[in-house]
């Protein structure tokens, strides 16, 4: 093996660019594919780092109105509360996430919250470096303020300090004794969001929920989440009986007569921790998987077609081999050398690769898929590679030795080169290059439409206007005092804010427009159907409209008094509610509808309609528009080319009070980058597959079709000897390959039409397909047949016919 | 240039170049084909045989000089041009005979007329080929592929393809060289039959037996052309 090993090596030595095109092609997408393994078998296989995990659920509120589904995954505080207290089989923790700023830090970071009970820490097994977490007996009523903190909190807020469990933290004006630290390895399930790591877990009883919101069972957040271990030898439906025999009843006797919700219910659906985790990224990843064999795949018949070449070239010398005595064996052996040199180069190069890129994409992609940062490059991954190679090379050899027929490769010699000493059929090649087609234009088509729809989103017109704009959520002691306190001090923030020379406009309202989904309340219409209608709502002042950018289509905006009245009776809705609300086209301003915050329905006047919002993802929603926000949040719109740092809108607000600290400070943009973040990603990723795909595929068709013309290089000489012109010649090429196209986007959009009802069927996933997209997508892979045949026919056209037929 | 002249070559040469050598495959060779005229070359291995039947086939250009053929300048033609010329005006035989496998014979004999901006029309090439094949005496195999045909068969066809155009020379390089002596005798038999019918040939040969069927004689040596004399004939 060594003699054939050393030969295949000098042999490889001699043809750099064949072996490179080898290593190139095969490292990077074995590469990636490598990677994809890795994260499949992160997010879909592995265990997670709990020892019970098989026992761990999250058990998911549903709440239905009249039978149908209202709200999913909004729990209610007071049903969370009640099924802790009084479930009996299995153990339960519930947390709340949320962020506040630590005052008695440097620079006031904020941190990322949970409120949570002692289970937390021990049906996870929590490892602490220091100190411990929680202890049963402070359970739900713990009163004492003790946190714990993560190990990168302590690293990134107290510099790593030895001495932290005789230290406290400040949040809210609240002293928080540290008694523990938990350790690097902990890696917590992230049930709020994708990605967010809580900073510090303070006991249960110190959440900031207003008394209101934890007795309404009709005030529903996204923030409070529940897990339960259940008892050895429970079931899930055991447990999900026992959950929702305790909240049935209770619930509809909680909610008779609330405004909000007529005949309602609330269930839970208990789902296995690890399921929830993964939520519905399951599907990006088996996108990237496919993307990935299929690319995987165009590369390995890429390599065929550059080794079935290599071996038309070798046939002299194998012949030569097999004349003095060569046996078949031998000459496999020699083969097996070479595949296997050239695959385990690229191997060593794809692991390398994989190696650099599984560490790229953990950091790029947190907050993106979940448990991302569990990914690293695993020892099934390395065997998985190590299995790949080997097949791969032995594959190789197989399909080269099988082209070549032994017993007349002797005869290669006596017909001075001119004879099939290789015998690769014509069907063979035909299959090859249809092969490239059919996995290539799937490819493109998928990758050009998701690249279509994700830039979409990212430049779609938001509606409103999002540079030179900031908003601003302070933290204060002054959030607890009545309206008539707090609106003075308001008036005072945004003359100051507007006495800085870079401020044109102040706006004291509740969300930006992008925030659809954080207050949703209910009105009735008044046309004597009483239907009701959920909206978005929003409370501004008159400044927001001018400062948002969002077109009054009708009737007017608030005046400055009717804000500083603070008693209007008046709304504005947005245009989709307007149509909504008049479907038979009559006039909606100077109309009175009748709305309720959760409180009785009162009547309001409609004094004008505004232009919807687009939000990226999000499909245009209702929304009503109220007078007067009271709290301290501002949206401050600057001059275009300047800006208004967060230490010098701080430095502002605190000119009016020494006790205001920031809560939340971004620019418009960045917010508003953020919601299209999954969408640049996407596409980021699509345009990398459809560029390497457009690349492989140009590669793979190229060398096949120069491989084909290059084996009917003495046939077109004869064809050219009596009478055929360069350009009949070409004509003859281009319908033959255009016939190949046409068969390859046959199957192909069989392929597309197969996984696309596939993936409706079984994965209820409608792939949205635009037909200019993937013609646009079929014209590149005929373009790239066009321009590869012309590439391929020119070494033989351009020259006079001696030249093929010599 | 005498109306009947076909073929007139003057002070054409080919040279070959390489790294480190130059090489004349023709020097300044001249050389008048008659209409009717069957006209033998011979010569040794790399005397410029196959180079000058490139040249008259228009399969290659030379490097200077002048080529006439039928009265037209030819020399420095452009290879669409030249590909025109070859199809409707030269009918080649080759030795390995150079049928295309994947074609019948009858596809094989249609290629010139398919290929010739004439735009024939499906009857004509059909009545055109089935004459050819008769004239070979090959009809029976129209629908037969190349490699269900012996090596004398096969010359017959590419015979067939050569006339199919009705071209106004037939070049031939060594047609007997894959062939037994009595199929090689059947097709020099064929050649000089349609020689008698007017057409005018070129050959090239190794075999002093078929030149010596030719009505004019060449010996080509280092690229040199010259009328076979007895005495050259006896060196021969």
């Amino acid at each position: 093996m060594k003699f054939y090993l050393r030969t295949a090596w000098q042999s490889l030595k001699l043809r750099p660019l064949f072996a490179l095109g080898i290593v190139t092609t095969l490292s990077i997408t074995f590469g990636i594919l490598l990677v994809m393994f890795n994260l499949h078998h992160v997010l879909l296989v592995k265990s997670l780092p709990y020892s019970n995990q098989d026992q761990l659920y999250v058990a998911v509120s549903k709440v239905y109105e009249e039978g149908q589904l209202k709200h999913s995954n909004a729990a209610s505080y007071a049903a969370m509360e009640h099924v802790v207290k009084n479930a009996d089989r299995g153990t339960f923790a519930i947390a709340n996430y949320h962020a506040e700023i630590a005052t008695d830090l440097d620079g006031f970071p904020m941190l990322r919250v949970t409120d949570t009970v002692a289970n937390y820490f021990s049906m996870l097994g929590t490892n602490f470096v220091m100190g411990s977490g929680f202890s049963q007996d402070l359970e739900l009523n713990a009163k004492e303020p003790i946190a714990v903190i993560s190990y990168r909190a302590w690293q990134e807020h107290f510099s790593g300090d030895k001495n932290i469990l005789e230290r406290k933290v400040t949040i809210n004006e609240v002293g928080y004794s540290i008694i523990g630290v938990t350790s690097q390895a902990f890696v917590e399930p992230a049930l709020f969001r994708v990605g967010a790591q809580t900073d510090i877990w303070l006991p249960w009883e110190y959440n900031t929920w207003e008394s209101d919101v934890r007795e309404d069972w009709m005030s529903l957040t996204d923030q409070i989440k529940m897990f339960v271990l259940t008892e050895q030898g429970q079931t899930e439906k055991e447990m999900q009986h026992q959950l929702n025999s305790l909240i049935g009843e209770k619930f509809k006797q909680e909610t008779v007569g609330n405004p909000i919700i007529k005949n309602g219910s609330y269930k839970f659906d208990i789902v296995p921790l690890k399921d929830y985790l993964l939520g519905d990224s399951g599907g990006s990843v088996w996108f990237f998987i496919a993307g990935s064999i299929a690319l995987a795949i165009i590369a390995l018949i890429n390599v065929s077609n550059l080794l079935l070449a290599r071996a038309t070239e070798q046939q002299r010398n194998l012949a030569i081999k097999a004349t003095l005595g060569a046996s078949k064996q031998t000459i496999f052996s020699g083969l097996l050398a070479e595949n296997t040199l050239l695959t385990t180069v690229s191997g060593v190069f794809a692991i390398l690769f994989a190696y650099i890129l599984t560490i790229e994409i953990r950091d790029l992609m947190q907050g993106m898929l979940p448990r991302i940062q569990e990914l690293s490059f695993s020892w099934p991954a390395l065997l998985f590679a190590i299995g790949l190679i080997l097949s791969i090379g032995f594959m190789f050899t197989l399909l080269v030795a099988n082209s070549l027929k032994y017993n007349q490769l002797i005869f290669t010699l006596k017909s001075s080169g001119k004879g099939s000493g290789l015998q690769v059929s014509t069907r063979m090649r035909k299959i090859l290059v249809v092969s490239q087609i059919a996995l290539a234009a799937p490819i493109l088509v998928a990758t050009s439409n998701l690249v279509v729809e994700s830039v979409k989103e990212v430049f779609k017109e938001p509606g409103f206007e999002v540079e030179n704009r900031y908003y601003a959520n302070l933290n204060t002691v002054f959030n607890g005092s009545p309206s008539a306190e707090r609106v003075p001090l308001i008036n005072e923030i945004k003359e100051k804010l507007m006495e800085l020379p870079q401020v044109t406009r102040v706006s004291n309202s509740n969300f930006l427009p992008m925030m659809s989904n954080r207050w949703t309340t209910s009105l009735q219409l008044t046309d004597g159907s009483n239907e009701k209608i959920t909206t978005y709502t929003n409370l501004i002042d008159e400044q927001y409209f001018p400062l948002m950018g969002i077109d009054l289509l009708q009737g007017n905006n608030f005046t400055k008094e009717e804000i500083q009245t603070y008693k209007s009776s008046s709304v504005l809705i947005n245009k989709s509610l307007a149509d909504k609300i008049t479907s038979d086209g009559s006039e909606i301003v100077g109309k009175y509808i009748s709305w309720s915050s959760g409180g009785p329905y009162r009547d309001f006047l409609v004094i004008g309609v505004v232009e919807d919002v687009q939000v990226p993802n999000t499909p245009a929603v209702d929304r009503i528009y109220p007078s007067r926000f009271s709290n301290f949040r501002f949206m401050i719109e600057t001059k275009p080319g300047t800006s208004l740092s967060r230490q010098e809108f701080l430095d502002t607000v605190q000119q009016v009070s020494g006790s205001f600290y920031i809560y939340e400070y971004n620019s418009v943009s960045s917010l508003y980058d953020a919601l299209t973040i999954n969408n640049k990603f996407i596409a980021g990723v699509s345009v990398l597959l459809s560029l390497l795909t457009v690349l492989l595929a140009s590669i793979g068709i190229y060398g096949v079709l120069s491989y084909d013309i290059d084996l009917r290089r003495y046939e077109i000489g004869i064809r050219m000897a009596i009478g055929a012109s360069p350009k009949k010649i070409a004509s003859m090429i281009y319908k033959e390959n255009l016939t190949l196209f046409l068969l390859g986007a046959l199957v192909s959009l069989f392929i597309i039409i197969t996984v696309n009802y596939l993936l409706e069927a079984y994965l209820d996933f409608d792939f949205n397909m635009s037909y200019l997209v993937s013609v646009l997508s079929y014209t590149i892979t005929l373009l790239t047949i066009l321009i590869a045949s012309y590439v391929a026919m020119g070494s033989i056209t351009s020259r006079w016919p001696i030249h093929s037929l010599k | 240039m005498n109306k009947d002249t076909v073929i007139k070559l003057e002070e054409i040469s080919k040279l070959f170049s390489s790294e480190d050598v130059d090489t004349y495959a023709l020097s300044s060779v001249d050389l008048e084909i008659a209409k009717g005229e069957y006209v033998s070359i011979s010569g040794p291995s790399g005397g410029g045989k196959s180079t000058l039947l490139s040249i008259l086939g228009l399969l290659d250009q030379p490097s200077s000089g002048k080529y006439t053929l039928n009265g037209k300048l030819v020399s420095q033609l452009d290879k669409n041009d030249s590909a025109a010329i070859r199809c409707d005006e030269i009918g080649f035989i080759f030795q390995q005979f150079n049928l295309i496998d994947e074609l019948s014979v009858e596809d094989n004999i249609s290629l010139p007329l398919r290929y010739s901006d004439k735009n024939y029309s499906e009857k004509e090439i059909s009545e055109r080929v089935q004459k050819c094949l008769q004239q070979v005496k090959m009809e029976h195999r129209r629908r037969h592929k190349p490699n269900q045909l012996s090596g004398g068969q096969q010359q017959r066809i590419a015979i067939a393809r050569a006339l199919v155009a009705q071209p106004s020379i037939l070049l031939v390089d060594e047609p007997t060289g894959n062939l037994d002596s009595k199929n090689g005798d059947i097709i020099m038999q064929m050649l000089s039959e349609l020689n008698a019918s007017g057409t005018t040939i070129c050959m090239v040969t190794h075999d002093p037996r078929y030149a010596d069927m030719a009505t004019t004689q060449y010996y080509l040596l280092d690229g040199r052309i010259t009328l076979a004399s007895p005495s050259v004939k006896e060196a021969i």
